[in-house]
Parts: structure tokens; C-alpha cells; sequence
């Protein structure tokens, strides 16, 4: 595991919630996450020159050096619940926190369920754990002289000053509109993460899942979901194999919903696509995971195995005796092709519902384009290309939407135009291929002041193309 | 510093577009970084201190060798170096919010500051703004505390002794308010051209009129037009009914707009909200000139390969036409049938059936799904090249002749047609149970299609199955329909068989004597009925053996013997008056064939036998058969 963040650090520690709601205290797999955050956070602590890591947490989302972290805030609900039971406003690892101690803290994420009185009873709870070096840090409510005037949040701090940690470009992305677009889907996006973990969880333990909660989540998703949300999980590094399931499925359910309205798809079949693309790999938590997250290729036994995540899933839908068909066929036919290959074998002459196409469009297009462990995220033309090699897999309808829904530069990416000048993908155009562009610099590098920026609609410029590409993407190195 | 979350790079612009001096845009975006973390953490947190430092460093680097630094706060903004930054200016904004509530026009910071010193000041501001915030009156306001490293020059914004505060007097009428309001705007605004630091106009300076208070005061020649717009729709409000409550609140929110900041800005945001609350427009806000790039002189022109490769590969790939929704269905009922063949579990198996009772008992099922029910029937049970399991089948009969009883047949043949031999043995039970147990009203040539197929299975994979056959629901009642005798009885003849061994013989067995006498009354079978009478008892069983055999094309010999017996004797005993039926010819012909030597003598007597010792006693058809056979 290369970590290089403390984000990516923020999301190990709540993986490590996770993974112990799983296994017991002294299960390898959650000793072995303790061991790993310890070497990992001294590793950042030494190049970064600190002496301890903090991270705080404001109205749900996680803030380090004044800014709200996307990632670990859609990843980490755990943490930030575990946080208000302790009433505490953030934490502070202290370099030589050990192994034991933080096991002992991911133990107590998970067991403690009722809240404290108050901060200082959570920082006795975490001494009587022999939890030394981590110490719960007050809200900001708490912090300074009593306030008068408004007793609201919103007048203690200016939303509009807090920014989020996209990478800073040299006046290349406007991070101002992009935090506006991002901040009403994050609560949506951290709904559906933990709803896919909860589930996740529940399949494992061969327990009930939740499915109405997804369908909520879905309904949310798709009340606010358009053709120009910001693919916000594209803005994610995955440090762990466990973060990167469960926001796979994050991120195929966007992407699906984008698709599927694309397709003028009806709103009680497009909340079945997105609870289908939440649950599509639930089968998944019954693989074991040396096989899941083998880094190297797959045996044919293991491949058998690994397979069986797709009737597996369907099973355990069925088992609950109220899901939809179209979930229950999105779980069993994402991995069929178009022309009768894939898994589960079936025959050819069996018409495959329209939700396990799309996803399984959507689902090769996410696992080309993510930012997996190890693996840089791919362009989305690259995708594309890869995918019309083998274009006979697909469903040819469902192909089309994404390309025409997702396009080949995503709103939010940096662009160079053939004039030399450079801005970023604002809206998707009228056309995949045509986007609208916001120029921000001039082509000497010269950067335009705010109001000058201006759009430039590509498919009316014949003579204007896009030279240059670079997807957004998170800060995710500490200077 | 880090770079990442104090944009270096990014420049600050002045009110003239021009970049700012980097080491006071360093000095301001330090400043402001500052003031962001401290409103998350308290004065002594870690964080703050850290970031304090990290300010601290980044000031007294920007200022070189300069001794101080000097930021000036006027109406259009922040001043450093002869540059002005916006007011709204993000690296900006909240130093000047704080700044300019305190009537602060000047700020200076020398190079001996430290960590302490920058967050003692922060907090002494701060505090002071929060008592301003919480206080009800405009009063002058000096700062005290601040470290010898900070300073700040104040300007008068309002006199408190000379203005009554607005708020509370709620006894005044509107004529007095807005009297009151024109009052205060017009000292606000004289003391604004006061307090500038610098030069330049400012646009709503009264010029010669320091000190005079209200517009009353002014002329109007003087007054900035939307204020003079202003000033005739308030004198427009106090003659109109309103309610003072409102007109209250509309002052209340411009003196706190007055009061938090000195942009004229706000000043006209609350102008505008009167004007809308006079009903009159609000001012357009034109704007901003939007400046464009000229066109670079010379153009690259690159074909971008790959984009027209991608275009014409989607459009090559792509066909018209929407996805059929309707397909979910179909697709959810194969995968029920998967699961099914898999051997569930008993709960997961009540959910497989539930889904499909569900599926199949809708109106909109069709002749297609239940072939497709077939299909998927056929598809597992062939990949085990067995019937392992009969549940799914036994489900969607069930199901079927519940909600589609006319489905019942299409599905059979359906199933029928694509099974092998061994399968389809496994199945004749339950085609036999479903026949019997009727299928609706079906055509009769629909009916006979499936009696075709129970005729295709063999004597022997019949008689296999019949503990299953026997023990399904055709076999619990007195009944069945009488389907089964759409055909001849050598076309079914092993049917036959079982069902008179079976618990359904008393029915079935009255209706089988008619049945084959009607239509077969020359067949063995049918000659043996004709001389039993009756299929009581022992004739019954006597009568399936027959059945049975004959399908096999070889009657055992103790069954030939038997039969042969019973022939001989019968006809031997047969009534001279009954001789002419069609049947005993023949009758004579199948004793014959089955066994010569006990025919012999039967031959013979119908030869020679006489009635009144001339005339033939059998009818002449016999003889002649008698006759040929001896030969």
C-alpha cells in the first residue's frame, strides 16, 4: 500500500472502522490495518516535517489546513460519526502512536455507540483504552469567546472562504464554481457510500440488507443528478482496495443515472438503475478478498470464484423477497456481453434487461477511468477507445448514451485549446465531442482576471479544439 | 508555506487589473489563510499556532528590508504599495470586514512581528468587532491592547452623540423615519469623503458640504442622481399608507449594512430594496465588459486524428432504437429459473417461486412467456442431463393452471418439442396429470398434439414412472377429463394400461369399454371387451395386460394362451342370436392368430354347426372365416 496523503490517511483510519465491523479485535486483517496506518502516518509525518497529524471535521465533512478534504469526507461517515459520539470537533494523532493504540481506537469506533457527555469524558474514554497519543479536539462552537449576534453557524464563518482541496491548476480550473456544484451532492454522495458499505457489511454476515435505504439514496441521487454534475467521484484517490469497491459502486450509480436520463428513461426506472448500480456488486462480499484484491492475475480456479460475485449477488437480492427485477437483474447481468459472452453463462437467445446493460457499460467505463490503488486514472477518450475495440460487448444504445452523456472531457477537467489558450471544460456542449470551455489564461500564460474569463462554445468554433487534456483531480501530496 | 493551500501562483489583481506586487499579495493571502483557520480552532489550539507561524514567516519574508508594512482601507478596498485590491476580493474580504467596522483606516505591521503578536492581534480585533456587533448604538471606537508590532489609525465614521439611534423608537411616523433615514445617509456619506486617506473622487462625496447633515441640507445639484431618485421616493413613502413595521425594518437593515461595511455597495443594495419596496425598479447592474482574446495570428491547424476516428467508430457502432424495458421481465424469470435449478435453500426457494407466481400470474402473460418458461426449464435440466429437480416445473404448472390454464398446452408443447428422450420420460407423468386434469377448452387438435406426445413415450419409461404418476393430483379425485379419448385407444394404449390399474380405474374403466368399442371394436382388445361385458375385477387387469402387450407388438404367451382360452370359450358360448355382430368374425380371426390349435376345434363347429339340423347355425361371414383359416 503506497500512501502519500493525509487524506489518504483519514480514509485508512475509517477503513479501519470498516474492517473492524467485520473481523474481530484481533484479527489479522484489523491488526494488520493498525500496523499500516501507524507505518503509513509516520512515513507522511517524516516528509512532511510534522509532528502530529490532525484532521477536524465540520458539518459532516473533514477539514485540514482549512480546507474540506472531498474524498475522506465522502468515505469516512464512519469516523465523523464515531467523532460526534465523542463530541469532539476533530482528532490529533501524535507521531509514535502505536499499533496497539490505534486498534484500540478503530475498536472503539466500532463498539461505542452511545454519545459522551462531553469532551472530556471522550478523552477519559480514549486514556481508559490506553489510547495515549490521539486526543479528540473541541467543535469550533466551543472554541473563543461567546458569540452575539446570529446564533447560527453560517455566522461564525463564511462558507464561501472555505475551500475545498482540489489541486490548484496556476488560474486553471475555477475551483469557486466547482465547490458550488459540489457542495449540495456531498451529503448525497456520503449517504450512498455508507449505504453500500452498510450493505456490503450486511452480505458478509449473511445478515438483511438495507435495500430501502439505497432506494432513498437513489431517489436523492436522481433528484439532483444532471448531465452537468461534476463527476465528484472522479475527484477520489482510492489508498485501499476497500475504499475503492465501495466507491466503485458510487460511481457506476452517477454515472448510470447520468446515462439513463440521458436516455429519457422514466424516474421509477431510472431509481431502479440507481439502486441496481448501488447493489450490483453486493455478491462481491462473499469473495474472499485475497482473491478480490489479488494484485496479479487470477488463476482460472480463482477466476471461477471470482466470478460467481455476479449470481452470488443476484441470490442474495433475491433472498430478500422484495427487491425489484431490475436490481436483481442489474446484480446478475453486469458482467454479460451484448453478443452472448460473459458471465453467468447464458444462453444467447436470452434478452438481457436494459439496467444490466447500461451497467455493464458503465461498469467497464468506472474501472478504466478511476484512480484505483496502483493505478492512474485513465482520460475518458482513452476509455473509450479501449471499450469500441470490443464494441460488439455492448449493448450499441447503451454505448451511445455514455458516450454522449459522460463525452470526452468531463466538466470541472483543464483543457488547452489549439490557440494556446487555457481554461476548463465548464459544461458539456450540445455535442459529446464539443464541450464549453471557460478561458482562463492567455496564451502568453497570462492569467485573466475573474470576470474576464469568458466561454468558448467548441462546437460553434470549427476552428477552436481542444489541443490538451488533464482531468481534476485532488491535491493528494502534502508539501 | 505550502503552496497547495495558499495558491502562490495565483495572482492578485488590483482594481485596474493589474497583478499585485507578489510580496504584498504573499503579505494578504497569509493574512487571510490566518483568518480562516482561526475561525475553526480556538486562540490556543495547535493549529492556530502553527499557522500562525507559518503566516508570520510569510509576512516578514515579503517585507525584505523594509522596516513595515503599511495596508490602508478605504471605500474601494485594500491599499498596499500605491495598489488597490476590490474590497470582495477573496484574499481580502475578511480583513477588510474586520477592519473596517472599527473604523480602522490604516494598519501596520512591522518586520520585528512575531507569532504571538500577529494572533494577539487578530484576537484584539476580533474582539473589539464582536462588542461593536453586540452593541446597539454607533459609538467611536478606539483600539487598546494591540502588540507594539501592530498598529491601526482610525477615522470617524459616525458621531454617536449627534445621531439618535433609529431602532426602538418605533413612535415616530413615517415621515419622521424617513426623515431620519435621509438624515443619517447624508452624514454617513459626508464623513466617507472625510475618512479617505488618499486621493480620488469619491463619486458620492458632497464636496463642499463637510459637515452639514441630511440631504435636506444638501442641494440637490449636488446629490448623486440615485440618491435624489431616492430622496423623492421617501418623500413619495411618507405621504402613502405603509406599514411602518417594514419601512422600520428596511432602515434597520441599512444601517446595519452602513455599519459593517462602507462600501457604498450596500448602500445601494438597500436603496434598491427601497426602491422595490416604493415599487419602483431596482437599477439594472450592466455587465462587466467581457474582454476577448484576439485570434492568434497564425492558427494550428491539427486534425485531431483519434476524435474523427472515435466519431465515425460510434457512429458505425451505434444503431437507432430505444431499449425495451419489457425485456427486465424476461430477463428477471431466467434468472428465477437459474437460481431454481441451483438447489436453493427452502427460503430462498419460496422467494424464486413467490417471483415467479408473481410473473406468471400476470394478465399480460402470454403464449411467448411461457414458451421462454419452457426454454429456461429445458436449458437447466440439459446441463445436468437430468430432471433434478421437478419444483420449478411443478411451480409454473401450478401457476399456470391457476391464471393461464389456456397457456397450459403451448407451454407443454413448447416444452415438449425441445426435449430428448431421457427428459421427456421424466415429464410424462406430469403431461399426463395435466391432460387428465383437464386444460380448458382447448382446440381438439390442440389436444391432440399433447396426447401425441403421451403416446411417444415407451411402455417401459410409462411403467417407470408410475408411483410418480399416481401419486399427483389427477389421481385424488373420481374424475378426469375425458381428453384422453380424443384419440383411438392404440394410440395410447400403455395411458390406458396404468389408468385402469391405477386409483382412477373405476372411473376411467366404463368410459375405456364405450370408448374402445366405439372405436376400435375390431382390435383384439376391442374383441375381448366386447366378450368380458364389463372391466369388473379381473377383466380390468386382464384388459391393461392386453393393452400393454399389444403395444409391444408381442403378447407373451401366457397372455396369448389366456386370451386365446377366453376367445375359444366365449365364442363357443356365444348365443346364436348374437353370431351376427360385426365383431365375431373377426373374433374368430385374432383366435386363430393367436393360437391355431385351440382355434381348431372352434373353427370347425362354427363350420359345421347346425340349427335345427339343417340350416347353419353361424352366419355365413363366419364360416367363410372358419373356412380360411382351416385351410
Amino acid at each position: 500500500m503506497n500512501c502519500n496523503s493525509f487524506s489518504d490517511l483519514i480514509i485508512l483510519l475509517s477503513g479501519g472502522i470498516n474492517q473492524r465491523r467485520l473481523y474481530a479485535e484481533g484479527h489479522p486483517k484489523v491488526k494488520g490495518m493498525a500496523r499500516d496506518f501507524v507505518r503509513q502516518m509516520e512515513d507522511v509525518l517524516v516528509h512532511t516535517g510534522q509532528t502530529g497529524f490532525f484532521f477536524g471535521i465540520l458539518n459532516g465533512k473533514f477539514i485540514r489546513d482549512g480546507r474540506f478534504l472531498v474524498g475522506p469526507s465522502i468515505v469516512g461517515r464512519n469516523l465523523v460519526r464515531f467523532a460526534e459520539r465523542l463530541r469532539c470537533g476533530g482528532f490529533l494523532l501524535r507521531r509514535g502512536v502505536t499499533e496497539e493504540e490505534v486498534g484500540a481506537f478503530i475498536s472503539l469506533g466500532t463498539t461505542l455507540k452511545e454519545k459522551v457527555e462531553n469532551l472530556q469524558a471522550a478523552k477519559d474514554l480514549l486514556r481508559s483504552e490506553g489510547i495515549i497519543n490521539i486526543d479528540p479536539s473541541p467543535h469550533y462552537r466551543e472554541q473563543g469567546p461567546a458569540r452575539s449576534g446570529n446564533s447560527t453557524d453560517s455566522s461564525l464563518f463564511d462558507p464561501g472562504l472555505i475551500r475545498f482541496d482540489f489541486e490548484d491548476t496556476g488560474g486553471g480550473a475555477d475551483t469557486l464554481s466547482l465547490q458550488q456544484e459540489l457542495e449540495p451532492l456531498l451529503p448525497i454522495f456520503q449517504s450512498m457510500y455508507d449505504a453500500i458499505a452498510d450493505n456490503n457489511l450486511h452480505a458478509s454476515r449473511d445478515e438483511n440488507l438495507d435495500v430501502d435505504r439505497t432506494m432513498g439514496v437513489g431517489e436523492e441521487l436522481m433528484n439532483v443528478a444532471d448531465r452537468q454534475t461534476m463527476d465528484v467521484m472522479n475527484l477520489m484517490r482510492y489508498p485501499d482496495y476497500d475504499s475503492y469497491t465501495i466507491g466503485h459502486s458510487v460511481r457506476v450509480s452517477t454515472l448510470a443515472l447520468t446515462v439513463g436520463r440521458a436516455m429519457c428513461w422514466p424516474q421509477h426506472l431510472q431509481t431502479e438503475l440507481a439502486t441496481a448500480a448501488m447493489l450490483h456488486d453486493i455478491g462481491k462480499a462473499k469473495v474472499p478478498e485475497e482473491i478480490l484484491y489479488k494484485p496479479g492475475g487470477l488463476t482460472d480456479e480463482e477466476r471461477k470464484i471470482a466470478e460467481t460475485h455476479a449470481a452470488t449477488g443476484a441470490r442474495i437480492l433475491m433472498a430478500r423477497g422484495d427487491v425489484s427485477p431490475s436490481v436483481i437483474a442489474g446484480a446478475w447481468g453486469h458482467h454479460l456481453r451484448h453478443d452472448g459472452g460473459g458471465y453467468p453463462d447464458t444462453p444467447s437467445w436470452v434478452s438481457r434487461s436494459p439496467v444490466a446493460s447500461l451497467l455493464q457499460v458503465c461498469d467497464v467505463f468506472e474501472a478504466l477511468t478511476a484512480a484505483r490503488p496502483y493505478k492512474a486514472p485513465m482520460p475518458p477518450r482513452r476509455a473509450f477507445e479501449i471499450i469500441l475495440k470490443d464494441s460488439r460487448a455492448y449493448d450499441p444504445a447503451c454505448l451511445k448514451a455514455l458516450i454522449r452523456a459522460v463525452g470526452l472531457f468531463p466538466p470541472g477537467s483543464e483543457v488547452v485549446l489549439n490557440n494556446g489558450c487555457r481554461g476548463f471544460v465548464a459544461a458539456h456542449g450540445p455535442s459529446w465531442e464539443f464541450p464549453v470551455v471557460k478561458v482562463t489564461t492567455h496564451p502568453d500564460g497570462t492569467t485573466l482576471d475573474p470576470d474576464d474569463r469568458y466561454l468558448v462554445n467548441l462546437a460553434t468554433e470549427p476552428d477552436i479544439a481542444v489541443d490538451e487534456f488533464r482531468m481534476v483531480k485532488l491535491n493528494g501530496v502534502e508539501k | 508555506m505550502s503552496a497547495g493551500t495558499l495558491s502562490l501562483n495565483e495572482a492578485i489583481l488590483d482594481i485596474e487589473g493589474s497583478p499585485l506586487d507578489k510580496r504584498y499579495a504573499r503579505i494578504l493571502k497569509a493574512l487571510n489563510h490566518l483568518m480562516t483557520v482561526r475561525s475553526y480552532y480556538s486562540p490556543d489550539h495547535e493549529q492556530y499556532a502553527v499557522a500562525s507561524r507559518k503566516a508570520c514567516a510569510a509576512i516578514v519574508e515579503s517585507m525584505g528590508d523594509h522596516p513595515a508594512i503599511t495596508i490602508e482601507i478605504g471605500t474601494e478596498g485594500m491599499m498596499l504599495g500605491g495598489q488597490t485590491v476590490e474590497a470582495g476580493h477573496r484574499e481580502v474580504r475578511q480583513l477588510h470586514d474586520l477592519l473596517v467596522p472599527l473604523n480602522i483606516a490604516r494598519l501596520e505591521i512591522d518586520r520585528g512581528l512575531t507569532a504571538d503578536d500577529l494572533r494577539n492581534a487578530l484576537e484584539t480585533l476580533h474582539d473589539y468587532k464582536l462588542k461593536l456587533g453586540a452593541s446597539d448604538r454607533f459609538q467611536e471606537i478606539s483600539i487598546d491592547g494591540l502588540p507594539a508590532t501592530v498598529r491601526t489609525i482610525g477615522c470617524k465614521l459616525f458621531s454617536g452623540d449627534e445621531l439618535s439611534s433609529v431602532l426602538g423608537e418605533k413612535d415616530h411616523s413615517i415621515e419622521d423615519l424617513a426623515h431620519q433615514f435621509l438624515d443619517l445617509v447624508g452624514e454617513i456619506i459626508a464623513n466617507m469623503s472625510l475618512a479617505r486617506p488618499t486621493g480620488g473622487e469619491d463619486p458620492h462625496a458632497p464636496g463642499s458640504h463637510h459637515g452639514k447633515s441630511g440631504l435636506d441640507g444638501l442641494s440637490d445639484g449636488h446629490l448623486p442622481a440615485d440618491l435624489q431618485q431616492l430622496a423623492e421616493a421617501l418623500r413619495e413613502l411618507a405621504r402613502r399608507e405603509s406599514d411602518p413595521h417594514n419601512f422600520l425594518a428596511l432602515i434597520q437593515n441599512a444601517q446595519k449594512a452602513l455599519e459593517i461595511s462602507r462600501n457604498p455597495n450596500s448602500v445601494d443594495l438597500v436603496f434598491r430594496l427601497l426602491r422595490k419596496e416604493l415599487g419602483k425598479e431596482a437599477p439594472q447592474k450592466t455587465a462587466p465588459p467581457v474582454s476577448r482574446l484576439q485570434d492568434p495570428d497564425q492558427q494550428r491547424e491539427k486534425i485531431d486524428l483519434m476524435r474523427t476516428h472515435l466519431a465515425e467508430t460510434i457512429a458505425a457502432a451505434t444503431r437507432a432504437g430505444d431499449l425495451d424495458p419489457a425485456s427486465t421481465q424476461d430477463d428477471f424469470l431466467g434468472i428465477c429459473f437459474r437460481i431454481l435449478a441451483t438447489e436453493p435453500s427452502p427460503s430462498l426457494e419460496s422467494h424464486l417461486i413467490a417471483a415467479l407466481e408473481m410473473a406468471l400470474g400476470s394478465a399480460e402473460v402470454g403464449t411467448e412467456d411461457v414458451q421462454l418458461c419452457a426454454r429456461w426449464l429445458v436449458f437447466g435440466w440439459r446441463k445436468k442431463q437430468a430432471v433434478t429437480d421437478r419444483k420449478p416445473l411443478q411451480a409454473v404448472l401450478r401457476l399456470l393452471r391457476t391464471h393461464h390454464l389456456e397457456l397450459l398446452p403451448a407451454f407443454w408443447m413448447a416444452l415438449w418439442d425441445q426435449l430428448e428422450e431421457n427428459l421427456r420420460n421424466s415429464l410424462w407423468p406430469f403431461l399426463v396429470n395435466d391432460i387428465l386434469l383437464g386444460t380448458g377448452q382447448s382446440p381438439d387438435e390442440v389436444n391432440r398434439g399433447l396426447l401425441k406426445a403421451v403416446g411417444s413415450v415407451g411402455i417401459q419409461a410409462a411403467r417407470s414412472s408410475r408411483n410418480v404418476l399416481f401419486g399427483l393430483p389427477a389421481f385424488r379425485r373420481n374424475q378426469a377429463s375425458g381428453v384422453i379419448f380424443s384419440l383411438p385407444c392404440s394410440r395410447l394404449p400403455v395411458l390406458h394400461a396404468l389408468l385402469l390399474e391405477s386409483p382412477l380405474a373405476s372411473w376411467h374403466a366404463p368410459r375405456l369399454q364405450k370408448h374402445l368399442l366405439r372405436t376400435s371394436p375390431n382390435s383384439l382388445p376391442g374383441i375381448v371387451m366386447h366378450l368380458l361385458g364389463d372391466l369388473e375385477g379381473e377383466n380390468s387387469a386382464l384388459l391393461a395386460a392386453l393393452l400393454e402387450e399389444e403395444e409391444q407388438d408381442a403378447l407373451s404367451d401366457q397372455l396369448r394362451e389366456t386370451v386365446a382360452r377366453l376367445l375359444a370359450d366365449g365364442l363357443m358360448r356365444l348365443p346364436r342370436r348374437d353370431r351376427n355382430q360385426a365383431w365375431v368374425a373377426k373374433g374368430l380371426e385374432w383366435l386363430h392368430r393367436l393360437d391355431a390349435e385351440t382355434a381348431s376345434p372352434v373353427l370347425k363347429h362354427v363350420q359345421r354347426s347346425k340349427w335345427l339340423l339343417f340350416f347353419p347355425a353361424w352366419p355365413q361371414k363366419c364360416r367363410q372365416v372358419a373356412e380360411r383359416m382351416v385351410r
